[in-house]
C-alpha cells in the first residue's frame, strides 16, 4: 500500500502538466485531490502505527552492493508526513488565488504553461519529500532528498520574487553542500557497516572510528536546517519565494531535517554523547542570533524566515540531549512548527496579497480589516511561542522537560543551554511575535489601506484548516504522539 | 476518566460555541446563556463542600503517555475554586448592563459581534482559573496558567478604555516573563524529581538543587501576585480593563498565585522557612508601598488596583509565616478579598456607568444618590480592612497570629516585622475609609446632582457579594474547618 501511495504521488505528475496546458489554473485541484488523498490514507494509519509497522521491500538492483527499494511506515514517518502533506495540500489550496496574482505580475511569460509547470513541479517537490521520508535504505533516502532538492530549487528559480536567479543559485549551493556532506556520511557508513539499509545503522557505534560519520551526517543536516553559519541560503530564499513555495520549504526544512536526525542519529549515541553539548550550544546560539535577527526586520515574509531559523533550531536542541523525552519533544515540535511556519509564510502571503506590501511599516490597524488572518497569525505564533491551546505548548514544554533532564545529569554546559532555551530564548520569540501583532494589526489604519480588500476563500479555508489542526493536536495531543511514543520507546529501549 | 469535576471545569468553555453563536443574534441577552455554565459549576462545587474534608474527589487522565493530568478538589482546592465559580456567575450578571453601554461607547452601534466574543473569552478566562486551581500536574498547572493569560489579554486590548492595546502587550509581557521564570523551575524540579505531579514536588526537600527551583518558581508566581518589584503591570491592567474584567483580575486571578505558592512550594520543607525574614520583608514592603499608592491615586479604579497589590502583600505575609494558622488566614484571605475586591470594583463600576466620570476629585455625596451602590462599597471596604462582621476580620485575624507564631518567644527582628505589619493593616483602613468619604460623602457636585442608582442587574449582584462575605464572616467554620487541615497536611 505503500508503494501505491508513492505511485499516486508521482504518476500523476505528467498528467497533470498535459492537463494543466489546457485547462491553466483549474489544475491545482488535481494536485490537492492527489495531496488530500494520502493525507487522508496517512491519518488512518496514525493509529495503525501505535502498534505496529508497516515494511514492504521490493528488490531494485541485484549486484554487487544490493539495495533494496522499502518503504517503511512507523511511528515516526506516519504522524511527520501526515502533517507534512496536510501543511502541502494547504499550501496547493492557497496558492490557487495567490499564484494567479504571481502570474500578474507579467515578469513570467506564458499563459497556461505557467500553471501546468508550477504545479507539476509541486507535485513532485511533495512527492519526492514523501518519498524520503519512508524510504528504507540511505542510497534511497539520499535519491529522494536531492530530488526534493532540484524540484524545489526549480520552484524558486521560476517563480521566485527579485533576484530570484542569484537566491535560487545560493540554495542550490548551500543546499548542495550540506547533501554532500550526507553523501561522505552515507558512504562511510556503507563501508563501515557494510549496508546501505537504515535498519543496519543500529550498531554502527560499536565499529571504531565512526564519530566522524556522526559528525558529518549531523553537519550535512544542519545545512538543511540552517544552523548558525551554514544559514547563508536561508533569509533570502525563503523571503524571495512565492508564499505557497516558502511555506512548503520552511516545512521540509524543519521536518525533513528533524526526521532525518531522528531516524539516522540515534544510532551514534555512544559516539555522540560527548560532544553533543556543543550541539546543543550550537542550536541555542542559532536560535538566539536568529531571534534577535527576527527583531530587527521591517520586512515580513523575511521576519518570518528569521522566526523559522531561530524556531527550526529547538529541534536541533531536542535531539542532541539524547534523552526520551528531549527527541519526542523535537519530533512533536517539528510536526508543530511545520504547520506554524507554513501557516505564518501564508499569512505574510495573504497581506502581501492584499496589501501589495510587506513592510510592515506600512501596515497597522488592519485588525478590523482582517480580523480572520489576525486570528490565524495568532494560531501561527502561539504554536510557535509555546502558549496553549496551540501544539507548541506541549511540544515544547516536554523538548524542554528533556533538555532540563539532560542538563540536570550531565554538567553545566548542557544546563546553561537548557535554562536560557527555556527562559531568554522564549522571551526573544515572544517579543518579536507580539511586536508584529502590534504593528500590523493595530495602532493606526494608513490612508493606502483604508480599502482593503478581503482576503479570498481558498486562502481563508486554508488558514482555517491549518489553525484547527494546530489546536486539535494541542488539546489533544495523543492523536498523534501515542504513535511516536512508541518510536521513541523501541529507541531507548 | 473524565467525569464531573473535569465536567464542571470545562463546562465554561464547552460553552463557548454556544455562546458565541447565539452571541451573534442575541447580543447582550446571551450573558444568560453564559450564565448557565457558570451556575451549574457553582452548584456542582458547592454540592461538595459538606463531606469535602471527608471524601476528597479526584479524577485522572492520560494526556501524553506518561503524563498524567488530573483534577483534586479537597478542603483547600475546593473552596478556592468555589470562590472563583461564585464571583465569574456573579460578575456575569452584573456584566450585561455595563459592557452594553461600554461596547456602544466604542463602536456607536449596536455590535452583536463583540457581545459574543466578549461573553466566549470570559468563559474560556473561567475555565482556565478553575484549571489552575484544581490540577494535580504542574505541566497542566502551567498549561491553565499560560492559557489564563490570553483571553484576559484579549478582555483587555479589545474591551479596554485608555491606551488599551499598549496596556494589553505590557500585561501580556510580563505575564510571560512570570510563566518563564516558573517554568524554569518546573522543569529543574522534573530533572530532578522524575515527575511532573504536584504532590511529588515535596520529594525535592534536602536536594541541593531546592533553593533555586523554589525560587525560580515563585518569582514566577509572584510576577502574577504582582509582588513589590514586580508589580509595574498591575495598577494600569487593572484600572484599564473592563471593569468586570477588573473584578475578576484583581480578586479572582491574581491571588491564584498565593495559592499554587501553598499548593506546591511549601510542602519542600526548609526552603521557605529558611528565608522567613526576607519572604516577610518583602510582603511588608508591597503591603505598605501599594497602601501608599493607594493614598496618592485619583482615578478610583487605579486606586483599587493598588489596593489589590496590598492585599496580596498580606497573603504573602501569611505564607511566608509557614504556620498552619497564618497560611491557612492567607487562604482565607484570598476568598475574603475576593468577595470584598469584587464588591468594589462593580461599585465604582457602577459610579462610573451612572457618573460617566471616574475621577476621585470630581466626585462626592452620592450616597444619598445611590445608596445600595455606597452600602456595597463600604462592606467591600470592611472586608478587605478586616472590620467584623465581614469574614475579611476572620481571615486578617488569622493571618496574624499566625505571622506572631514563630517569633513570639523571644524578641527577635521577626517579631518586630510582623508587629509592623500588624500596625500597617490601619493604613488598609485609612486609605479605604478615606475614599469612601471621597466618593460618597461630602457635599454633591452640581453636575451629579441628577444621577441616580444603578440598574437591578448592577445592584443585586453587589448585595450578593456582601450578603456572602458578612454570611461567611458570622460563621466560618465550614470553610476553615477543611481549609485548615489540608494547610496542616501540607506543612508537615
Amino acid at each position: 500500500m505503500l508503494f501505491l501511495m508513492i505511485l499516486v504521488a508521482f504518476l500523476p505528475a505528467p498528467l497533470v502538466y498535459l492537463m494543466g496546458k489546457s485547462v491553466g489554473k483549474k489544475v491545482s485541484w488535481v494536485v490537492f485531490a492527489v495531496l488530500l488523498g494520502i493525507t487522508v490514507v496517512l491519518g488512518w494509519l496514525i493509529p495503525v502505527v501505535e502498534h505496529e509497522v508497516l515494511l514492504e521491500e521490493y528488490g531494485w538492483v541485484a549486484s554487487p552492493v544490493r539495495p533494496t527499494f522499502g518503504l517503511l511506515a512507523d511511528g515516526l514517518s506516519v504522524p511527520m508526513l501526515f502533517t507534512f502533506l496536510f501543511v502541502f495540500a494547504g499550501a496547493t489550496l492557497f496558492s490557487m488565488p495567490y499564484m494567479e496574482r504571481r502570474f500578474s505580475l507579467g515578469d513570467i511569460e506564458g499563459g497556461n504553461d505557467q500553471y501546468a509547470r508550477f504545479y507539476t513541479l509541486f507535485l513532485l517537490y511533495g512527492a519526492s519529500v514523501a518519498g524520503s521520508m519512508l524510504a528504507t535504505n540511505l542510497i534511497e533516502f539520499f535519491l529522494f532528498f536531492e530530488m526534493a532538492l532540484v524540484f524545489s530549487w526549480l520552484l524558486v528559480f521560476l517563480y521566485g520574487y527579485g533576484d530570484r536567479r542569484r537566491n535560487s543559485m545560493v540554495y542550490f549551493i548551500w543546499t548542495h553542500i550540506g547533501g554532500g556532506a550526507l553523501l561522505v556520511g552515507i558512504l562511510g557508513a556503507y563501508w563501515t557497516v557494510g549496508s546501505f539499509e537504515i535498519a543496519d545503522l543500529a550498531h554502527i557505534a560499536s565499529y571504531p572510528n565512526v564519530t566522524w560519520i556522526g559528525v558529518v551526517i549531523t553537519l550535512g543536516i544542519l545545512v538543511k536546517i540552517g544552523a548558525l553559519g551554514f544559514h547563508g541560503w536561508m533569509p533570502g530564499t525563503y523571503s524571495e519565494s512565492p508564499a505557497p513555495v516558502s511555506a512548503v520549504l520552511g516545512a521540509t526544512s524543519v521536518m525533513l531535517s528533524t526526521y532525518a536526525m531522528a531516524r539516522l542519529l540515534p544510532p551514534f549515541q555512544p559516539v555522540l554523547q560527548g560532544i553533543s553539548g556543543w550541539f546543543m550550544l550550537w542550536a541555542l546560539a542559532t536560535i538566539l542570533y536568529a531571534g534577535v535577527m527576527a527583531l530587527a526586520q521591517r520586512d515580513t515574509k523575511r521576519l518570518v524566515a528569521y522566526l523559522s531559523m531561530s524556531q527550526m533550531n529547538y529541534c536541533v536542541l531536542g535531539i542532541f540531549t539524547y534523552v526520551p523525552y528531549g527527541v519526542l519533544g523535537a519530533v512533536s515540535y517539528s510536526i508543530s512548527h511545520g504547520l506554524a511556519i507554513g501557516l505564518l509564510f501564508l499569512v505574510s502571503g495573504a497581506l502581501l496579497y492584499v496589501t501589495g506590501t510587506r513592510d510592515m511599516t506600512k501596515m497597522g490597524g488592519l485588525s478590523e480589516k482582517l480580523p480572520i488572518t489576525l486570528l490565524a497569525t495568532m494560531a501561527g505564533f502561539l504554536t510557535i511561542g509555546g502558549v496553549p491551546p496551540a501544539v507548541g505548548f506541549k511540544s515544547k514544554f516536554i523538548l524542554l522537560s528533556g533538555a532540563f533532564v539532560r542538563g540536570f545529569s550531565t554538567g553545566w554546559l548542557e544546563l546553561s543551554v537548557a535554562i536560557l532555551a527555556g527562559s531568554l530564548a522564549t522571551l526573544v520569540t515572544l517579543g518579536y511575535e507580539f511586536r508584529t501583532v502590534w504593528r500590523v494589526y493595530y495602532g493606526k489604519l494608513p490612508d493606502a489601506l483604508k480599502e482593503v480588500a478581503r482576503v479570498p476563500g481558498p486562502m481563508i479555508v486554508t488558514f482555517v484548516a491549518l489553525g484547527a489542526l494546530s489546536i486539535i493536536f494541542g488539546v489533544w495531543p495523543a492523536l498523534f504522539t501515542n504513535a511516536l511514543d512508541a518510536f521513541i520507546e523501541h529507541l531507548f529501549h | 476518566m473524565i467525569g464531573s469535576l473535569w465536567l464542571a471545569t470545562l463546562a465554561p468553555v464547552l460553552f463557548i460555541p454556544v455562546v458565541y453563536l447565539l452571541g451573534r443574534r442575541m447580543g447582550k441577552l446571551v450573558s444568560w446563556v453564559t450564565l448557565i455554565p457558570l451556575l451549574g459549576s457553582t452548584l456542582y462545587f458547592a454540592s461538595l463542600l459538606g463531606g469535602i474534608s471527608e471524601s476528597p474527589v479526584s479524577e485522572y487522565f492520560y494526556w501524553l503517555p506518561g503524563i498524567r493530568f488530573g483534577l483534586y478538589a479537597d478542603g483547600l482546592s475546593l473552596p478556592i475554586v468555589l470562590t472563583v465559580a461564585v464571583l465569574s456567575a456573579i460578575i456575569v450578571v452584573y456584566s450585561q448592563p455595563y459592557m452594553e453601554h461600554s461596547i456602544h461607547e466604542q463602536y456607536h452601534h449596536e455590535n452583536n459581534r463583540a457581545h459574543a466574543t466578549y461573553y466566549s473569552l470570559y468563559l474560556a478566562y473561567v475555565t482556565s482559573m478553575m484549571g489552575v486551581v484544581l490540577s494535580t500536574n504542574v505541566f497542566e498547572f502551567y498549561l491553565f496558567f499560560e492559557l489564563m493569560i490570553i483571553p484576559s489579554w484579549a478582555l483587555i486590548n479589545v474591551y479596554g478604555s485608555g491606551e488599551r492595546e499598549k496596556i494589553g502587550l505590557m500585561y501580556l509581557l510580563w505575564s510571560i516573563v512570570g510563566a518563564v521564570a516558573f517554568v524554569t523551575g518546573a522543569l529543574s524540579a522534573y530533572a530532578n524529581t522524575g515527575s511532573f505531579e504536584i504532590a511529588d514536588l515535596a520529594r525535592l526537600t534536602g536536594s541541593p538543587w531546592a533553593t533555586f527551583i523554589v525560587a525560580s518558581m515563585l518569582v514566577g508566581l509572584c510576577v502574577k501576585m504582582a509582588l513589590f518589584g514586580l508589580h509595574i503591570w498591575l495598577p494600569f491592567a487593572h484600572a484599564e480593563a473592563p471593569t468586570p474584567i477588573s473584578a475578576l483580575l484583581s480578586p479572582a486571578m491574581i491571588g491564584l498565585a498565593a495559592y499554587a505558592i501553598v499548593r506546591m512550594l511549601l510542602p519542600v520543607q526548609g526552603v521557605m522557612e529558611a528565608s522567613f525574614a526576607l519572604t516577610l520583608i518583602w510582603g511588608l514592603v508591597t503591603m505598605i508601598y501599594g497602601g501608599m499608592m493607594v493614598m496618592a491615586q485619583n482615578d478610583i479604579k487605579r486606586l483599587l488596583a493598588y489596593s489589590s497589590m496590598s492585599q496580596m502583600g498580606y497573603l504573602f505575609v501569611g505564607i511566608a509565616s509557614a504556620t498552619t494558622l497564618g497560611v491557612s488566614g492567607s487562604m482565607m484571605h484570598y476568598i475574603s478579598h475576593g468577595l470584598g475586591k469584587a464588591a468594589l470594583f462593580l461599585s465604582v463600576g457602577a459610579v462610573m456607568h451612572q457618573t460617566g466620570n471616574r475621577d476621585i476629585r470630581r466626585l462626592g455625596g452620592l450616597a444619598a444618590r445611590m445608596p445600595i451602590t455606597a452600602l456595597a462599597f463600604l462592606i467591600g471596604a470592611m472586608n478587605i480592612s478586616g472590620i467584623p462582621p465581614t469574614m475579611g476580620f476572620v481571615s486578617k485575624l488569622m493571618i496574624f497570629m499566625g505571622t506572631f507564631g514563630p517569633g513570639v518567644h523571644e524578641i527577635s527582628a521577626e517579631l518586630v516585622l510582623a508587629l509592623v505589619a500588624i500596625l500597617s493593616t490601619a493604613l488598609t483602613i485609612g486609605y479605604m475609609m478615606w475614599t469612601m468619604r471621597r466618593i460618597f460623602y461630602g457635599p454633591i457636585p452640581a453636575h451629579l446632582e441628577d444621577v441616580k442608582e444603578a440598574s437591578p442587574l448592577m445592584t443585586i449582584p453587589m448585595v450578593l457579594l456582601c450578603a456572602l462575605s458578612i454570611l461567611i464572616g458570622l460563621y466560618p467554620r465550614p470553610i476553615i474547618d477543611p481549609i485548615m487541615e489540608v494547610v496542616a497536611a501540607l506543612l508537615v
